[in-house]
């Protein structure tokens, strides 16, 4: 495999800025990865290599007339195909957005070409991003296992080198479950700290965009030229947006970490995967960070207050289009979409009270224990077969392994708003990755990727992951 | 609880397209379980809580 695309962001971008390769090289690497793992992953829906040439050239001409931009010029990304980008065709997954060509392109997209990146393509997600199909792509650890979802492509591609970095969505965990299940870096930010706007609502009050990487100092990299804030997202957030980079080397000596192994640990997790996150919260004590237990009933309302926001939330966002394009949705997704507008109202706005009473929980849990995060697993389980990846979100219960047991650890973090990273930290039965996630205090973006550098700093798997993704056609 | 094609339909707004037929069962059960599910969210004291109008997740400091 070409060198250049193992690379992390940070080192191709310094490659970069010495000028040891080309933009146009380094874009040539990344596309030979696309042409030598794609025809047996599908980790695209679209692959834009000609406008990607014509990108990767002007950023190497900047470059060479001493106009670099910042870390991201000349780095080839990836995009959700959730995300409108101006003249290419985006269909969320869809017969009902068949070739739907967006006239703008999605702030999140503006500021990636804004940083100079090079877009290669758009990534495969499950039919607008609610869960409900088996993706057409496949898991390079274990072609029978569950690659993870929505924001299953961007995982993907990531993992095995076919894109440096890539843009997920994330309303229940769709940027962390592709993360936790691929060993590699997901975030989601803050609600209101990445721009929405132009792309595909799901869930607006749960709807969150974020990146996927290689490793943390990379996704600080791709977080600081996508956050800020976006009048033309109605929630989006003025916090001034920090160097996400800085502080990263700084350590988690003096921390306090909160568990609450009653939620995180419950019935349903699988043995190994709380075996290896309780490894990673040791590696962190021995950095200095103190581990602190913590009771926090109200978790347990999580998934109930996040699927009744969720739901009627969907069926508003598609109500036009499930009328029109009845036929062309897959029928998980149409029933869904048929099923929130049945949710009472009056349940709706419970459920807007209850995330109210569910967030001041949070929030004091965090003030009482004076925490900097909290730990969790990012997933109960490492993944699931194919054949049990169509979510059952209303039929499932207590322990029971589908979509829908997934949601749990993930859909704190979207309820509450906070930020939450997934880093890998092992292997489960020697081949399926687990990930370890870290729910930080609101736009506290640098704190959990600080944590996350300084499990990272420790472990060795990215090395691993890279030695088993990175050496061939996978 | 009991849903048929007609207010399924008229719920759903789909009187001019139609719920598929097959559709309506499986509703039924899923907003069966909805409302079993929702029974713990029914029996929290949410007095003095107000519905946030617009959701932020800045805290009050």
């Amino acid at each position: 495999m070409n060198e250049l695309a193992r690379m992390t962001i940070a080192a191709a971008s310094e490659g970069l800025e010495r000028r040891s390769f080309s933009a146009t090289e380094l874009l040539a690497a990344v596309l030979a990865r696309v042409e030598e793992t794609e025809p047996r992953l599908h980790a695209y829906a679209r692959v834009m290599a000609d406008a990607a040439g014509r990108e990767a050239a002007a950023a190497d001409r900047e470059i060479v007339a001493g106009r670099r931009r910042g870390p991201l010029h000349g780095i080839p990304v990836a995009v959700k195909d959730l995300c409108y980008t101006a003249g290419v065709v985006t269909e969320a997954g869809s017969r009902a957005l068949a070739g739907f060509v967006p006239a703008f392109d999605a702030t999140v997209v503006r500021r990636l070409r804004k940083a100079g990146a090079v877009i290669v393509g758009k990534t495969v997600t499950h039919e607008f991003a609610y869960g409900q199909n088996i993706p057409v792509t496949r898991n390079p650890w274990d072609d029978a296992m569950y690659p993870g979802g929505s924001s299953v492509g961007s995982g993907v591609a990531v993992a095995v080198g076919s894109a440096m970095g890539a843009i997920g969505t994330d309303t229940g965990g769709s940027v962390r479950v592709p993360a936790s299940i691929m060993g590699i870096v997901g975030l989601k930010p803050t609600y209101g700290r990445v721009s929405r706007h132009g792309v595909l609502p799901l869930s607006s009050s749960l709807d969150h965009v974020g990146p996927l990487t290689r490793t943390v100092e990379d996704c600080a990299i791709m977080l600081g030229a996508v956050a800020g804030h976006d009048p033309l997202d109605p929630v989006s957030s003025a916090t001034p947006v920090p160097d996400y980079r800085a502080g990263l080397e700084d350590g988690v000596a003096g921390m306090r970490l909160g568990v609450d192994r009653g939620y995180y640990y419950g019935p349903g997790v699988d043995p190994e995967v709380a075996a290896l996150v309780r490894d990673a919260e040791r590696v962190l004590a021995t950095a200095g960070a103190e581990i602190v237990p913590v009771a926090i009933p109200e978790l347990a309302h999580a998934t109930v207050i996040g699927m009744t926001l969720m739901q009627p939330e969907a069926s508003e966002a598609h109500r036009e289009r499930l009328r029109e394009r009845l036929a062309d949705y897959e029928d998980g997704t149409r029933l869904m979409l048929e099923f929130g507008h049945l949710i009472p109202a009056a349940h709706y706005v419970t459920a807007q009270r209850a995330r109210r009473w569910f967030q001041t929980a949070v929030r004091d849990a965090f003030r009482l224990e004076r925490l900097d995060a909290l730990l969790a697993p990012t997933l109960p389980i490492p993944t699931m077969s194919r054949e049990e990846s169509v979510g059952d979100f209303l039929g499932g219960t207590e322990g029971r392994i589908d979509l829908s047991g997934l949601i749990k650890h993930g859909i704190v973090a979207n309820v509450a708003g906070l930020p939450a990273l997934s880093v890998p930290c092992g292997l489960a039965a020697g081949r399926l990755p687990v990930g370890l996630q870290i729910l930080g205090r609101p736009f506290a973006e640098a704190t959990v990727l600080r944590i996350g550098r300084a499990y990272e700093a420790r472990t060795d798997w990215v090395a691993m992951r890279d030695a088993r993704l990175m050496g061939g056609a996978v | 609880m009991r849903i048929d094609s007609s207010t399924a339909e008229s719920a759903i707004g789909l009187v001019d397209a139609g719920v598929p037929p097959g559709d309506v069962p499986v509703l039924a059960s899923m907003l069966r379980a909805h409302f079993a599910a929702f029974e713990a969210l029914e029996a929290l004291d949410l007095s003095g809580v107000e519905p946030a109008a617009r959701f932020e997740a800045a805290w009050d400091e």
